[in-house]
């Protein structure tokens, strides 16, 4: 289980696959505007990505990854100012 | 002076040392790929670099040049000796051009008028001949593949292109700028794709943005498997590398190489009334109290983004990595105040600066001295990945710290021992040796892990290499990579590429057969040539494998008669295992004619040669008809090893430092014998002494009562001796080769090293000769 839906936020953890977009956009639905915390996110999926772009999710805490951190968190700002 | 252009000037010498050398060496060897990239490269970077400051004469100049070189690389100009006189003179004039700068900070008066005089020199070098046409200040962009980039490149900041110069500065050569627009299919996902993914592994990444491709529609519509992103990224690399990485999405994704011109004006620019309220706005925005949490992460990595923005458009990349490192620890303690801080630290600086800028030359010049060393060996902190750019040189330095601490930590268990203190202290002092003993051989794992790189970086090039070859000779090949992730030292990796490339050419060229043979063979039509690395017993294997031929055992030793390495009674006795190895010998090819890709006869000596040289070994297995696997074993690292040279019996010789607890020089008289053995006294230990050049059966030399003994303090499993030798001569670190060929049976060496003057010295394996 790597998509926890609580009372504060939508929480990705772990690794997050392709088969989870469905979830994540299942959970955004049912909780519109609660932030996403990808703090413990490992990986993320572009399908993934791609539901928390079209949900305009706010997204909360800063993740191990590198890559995340700094690559995608710069590529989805540089949208939501578009 | 600003450090952007304290930069460019030690950059620019070093470009054209570089482009000089290699120019020298194309005119005397003639015209090579490598050599015409190395110096392309060099005047690309120097342009460049020269579009950052105001010097138009110099990068219209050098833009002559470089087209010129493309020229060259493209096979459309002739290198001669006239053209490189003037690509010399025009460095030549660069490097005059650079001491003006740095003396008065422009070009002098008549730098147009020279630099339109070389341009002319230039072309008619170059046969184009006609007047030397100027094209206005500004140099005109790149044809071609630059114009189609410019749509791709209209969507990157100037931070973002900044950072990609940046990059580009920094990378190798061959490097380019390349745009990348991924649009992937709809369906991708369902095929498995991870579009993100290709873009963590790419390396070199600059900017990278993602964009949707059309307008979101409604969360409730929204299909979460069909994709509709826009990836756009610039990367720093060799393009082959990058397209490399999209082969498998090479309908979804333009990767287009870009000349890119840096905007005009001086890079360091002047701190401007905008460039300040942003900066303030950020500390601001930070310091403004009531951020619900979870916005906290978003503000501080906007204020961030925004700052370096400011950063690199004032040409400050010195400065973004410690307002990134800030961001981190900010993101990471979910505190502002950390970021800001850093910002108001930065900006203080700032200010200082453009304060001593605008108080004259002379002012200026002092504190910033520090800049001029930087570009070599900062420690980068890059954006993309969290990756530290180390000079080698510092690692080896760690290095080095290590053995002299491996030997100061010999020294105190001596110590412990024959300190004759009580056994509670010198259990925990022993306690203490241990754990020093242990954290000196992590560290030592440490620093050579930091060394360590996979063998994928030598791989990757071939998937392309392969193909091209494989099209060439029109043999339909099927590459295998296994293996990829398999590490060693960066040296040894680096090593591996040019001999892998003989032996991939080699297999395609003579070990794959001609379509029609392979038919009449009844193998499959397209052959399969295999890249396996693996690590075995501290060794780095890599074994090219193809299905091809196989080499004939025979012909081998018909060759190798004929060419009067062996005779024929030496020949005959050979197994076919043992001949075939024949194959390294120098001179001797079995291919029946010279091709174009390989079987000048060099090939697999040049193999055998580079290898040997870091201490490895190569071998041949061959089963004719189905194929040939050459297996190169290379150590999997390059260590050197503290040597202690000494004399002994007329001879030099090394002995490895860590068995060495001290050495010492003792008045003979303190030698006494003790029924057959002679021992002497150290502190109030009694201590056997043995004559190094006797343990070796060496002639020892007279010795007169008055001479003071040398010994070396040596302890091997626990016992302790003195080994006397002739003198003690320098130290110094080796790499050490192992014993092979004739010397692999000789015991109580570790291996061989070669001395600066090209002598060989023998390092000695003291535990064992001593057991």
């Amino acid at each position: 289980m790597t998509v926890l839906v609580e009372m504060d936020a939508i929480h990705l953890k772990g690794d997050c696959p392709v088969d989870e977009a469905e979830i994540v956009l299942q959970a955004l639905l049912a909780n519109p505007g609660l932030p996403v915390d990808w703090s413990e996110c490992e990986g993320l999926h572009t399908a993934v990505l791609q539901v928390l772009m079209a949900a305009r999710a706010t997204l909360t805490g800063s993740p191990r990854d590198q890559f995340l951190r700094l690559r995608v968190a710069a590529a989805l700002s540089s949208q939501a100012e578009a | 002076m600003t450090p952007l252009l304290r930069q460019f000037l030690d950059e620019g010498r070093g470009l054209i040392q570089e482009a000089t050398r290699h120019l020298l060496v194309l005119e005397r060897e003639g015209e090579s790929r490598e050599g015409t990239a190395i110096v392309f490269r060099a005047f690309h970077t120097l342009k460049g670099s020269s579009g950052l400051f105001e010097v138009g004469a110099m990068t219209r100049m050098l833009h002559v040049a470089e087209d010129l070189l493309a020229g060259i690389r493209e096979g459309r100009t002739v290198i001669g000796a006239g053209l490189v006189d003037a690509l010399l003179a025009c460095l030549d004039q660069v490097g005059q051009w650079l001491d003006t700068l740095e003396a008065s900070g422009e070009l002098p008066d008549g730098a147009d008028r020279d630099a339109d005089s070389l341009i002319s020199t230039l072309r008619s070098a170059a046969g184009l001949g006609g007047p030397a046409v100027r094209d206005g200040g500004s140099p005109a962009p790149q044809a071609g593949a630059a114009d189609a980039g410019a749509d791709f490149l209209a969507a990157f900041g100037e931070g973002e292109r900044r950072e990609a110069l940046r990059l580009l500065r920094e990378a190798g050569p061959g490097a380019g700028i390349l745009a990348i627009r991924y649009e992937p299919r709809a369906g991708c996902f369902f095929d498995g794709d991870d579009p993100l993914e290709l873009f963590r592994g790419l390396p070199g990444l600059a900017a990278f943005r993602i964009e949707a491709g059309s307008p979101w529609p409604v969360l409730e519509e929204f299909d979460p498997f069909s994709c509709s992103l826009v990836f756009r990224a610039l990367a720093v690399g060799q393009e082959e590398r990058v397209r490399n990485a999209f082969r498998l999405v090479s309908d979804q994704v333009r990767i287009v190489p870009l000349d890119l011109e840096m905007p005009e004006g001086p890079a360091v620019r002047k701190g401007t009334a905008v460039a300040d309220a942003v900066i303030a706005e950020q500390v601001r925005l930070l310091h403004m109290p009531g951020c619900p949490r979870p916005e906290v992460a978003g503000r501080i990595g906007s204020a961030a983004a925004a700052v370096i923005n400011v950063l690199l458009y004032e040409g400050r990349q010195d400065d973004v990595g410690a307002v990134e490192m800030a961001a981190d620890e900010a993101l990471a303690k979910a505190d502002p105040r950390i970021l800001s801080a850093a910002i108001l630290r930065m900006a203080e600086h700032r200010r200082a600066e453009h304060r001593l800028a605008e108080g004259g030359a002379s002012a200026a010049s002092a504190p910033l001295t520090a800049a001029a060393g930087q570009d070599q060996d900062t420690v980068r902190t890059g954006a993309a990945q969290r990756v530290l750019r180390v000079d080698e040189a510092r690692v080896d330095h760690l290095m080095r710290l290590v053995g002299e601490m491996a030997v100061a930590k010999n020294g105190l268990e001596w110590l412990v021992r024959s300190s004759g203190a009580d056994d509670a202290t010198v259990r925990r002092l022993q306690d203490l040796h241990g754990t020093l003993d242990r954290l000196t051989r992590e560290m030592h794992g440490a620093v050579l892990r930091i060394r360590m790189l996979p063998l994928r970086q030598v791989f990757q090039s071939f998937p392309r290499l392969v193909r091209d070859l494989s099209n060439r000779l029109g043999k339909p090949v099927r590459l295998v990579l296994e293996g990829e992730d398999a590490e060693a030292d960066k040296a040894i990796v680096e090593q591996l590429f040019e001999p892998v490339l003989h032996l991939v050419r080699n297999s395609l060229d003579h070990g794959v057969e001609a379509q029609e043979h392979r038919r009449t063979a009844g193998k499959p039509n397209e052959a399969t040539l295999t890249l396996r690395g693996f690590q075995s017993r501290g060794q780095i294997i890599v074994e090219v494998e193809d299905d091809g031929r196989g080499i004939d055992a025979a012909a081998i030793r018909r060759r190798a008669v004929e060419r009067g390495l062996l005779d024929a009674a030496a020949a005959a006795e050979l197994t076919d295992e043992d001949a075939v190895q024949l194959v390294f010998a120098p001179g001797l090819t079995t291919a029946e004619a010279v091709s174009e890709l390989s079987g000048r006869g060099v090939g697999m000596d040049a193999v055998r040669a580079a290898v040997e040289k870091t201490g490895g070994s190569v071998t041949v297995r061959s089963r004719p008809g189905q194929g040939t696997t050459v297996r190169l074993a290379l150590p999997l690292t390059l260590s050197s090893v503290r040597i202690l040279t000494v004399q002994a019996g007329g001879r030099r010789l090394g002995v490895p430092m860590d068995v060495v607890s001290q050495t010492i020089r003792l008045p003979r008289g303190q030698i006494r014998r003790v029924k057959e053995h002679e021992v002497f006294v150290l502190r109030d230990r009694v201590i056997p002494v043995v004559e190094l050049s006797r343990l070796l059966g060496l002639e020892s030399p007279v010795r007169s009562a008055g001479e003071d003994a040398r010994l070396l303090v040596v302890e091997v499993d626990g016992r302790v001796a003195g080994v006397e030798v002739d003198g003690f001569a320098e130290r110094l670190d080796a790499v050490l080769r192992p014993m092979d060929g004739l010397l692999s049976g000789i015991h109580g060496y570790l291996g061989t090293t070669l001395l600066g003057n090209g002598e060989v010295l023998l390092v000695l394996d003291l535990k064992e000769i001593l057991r």
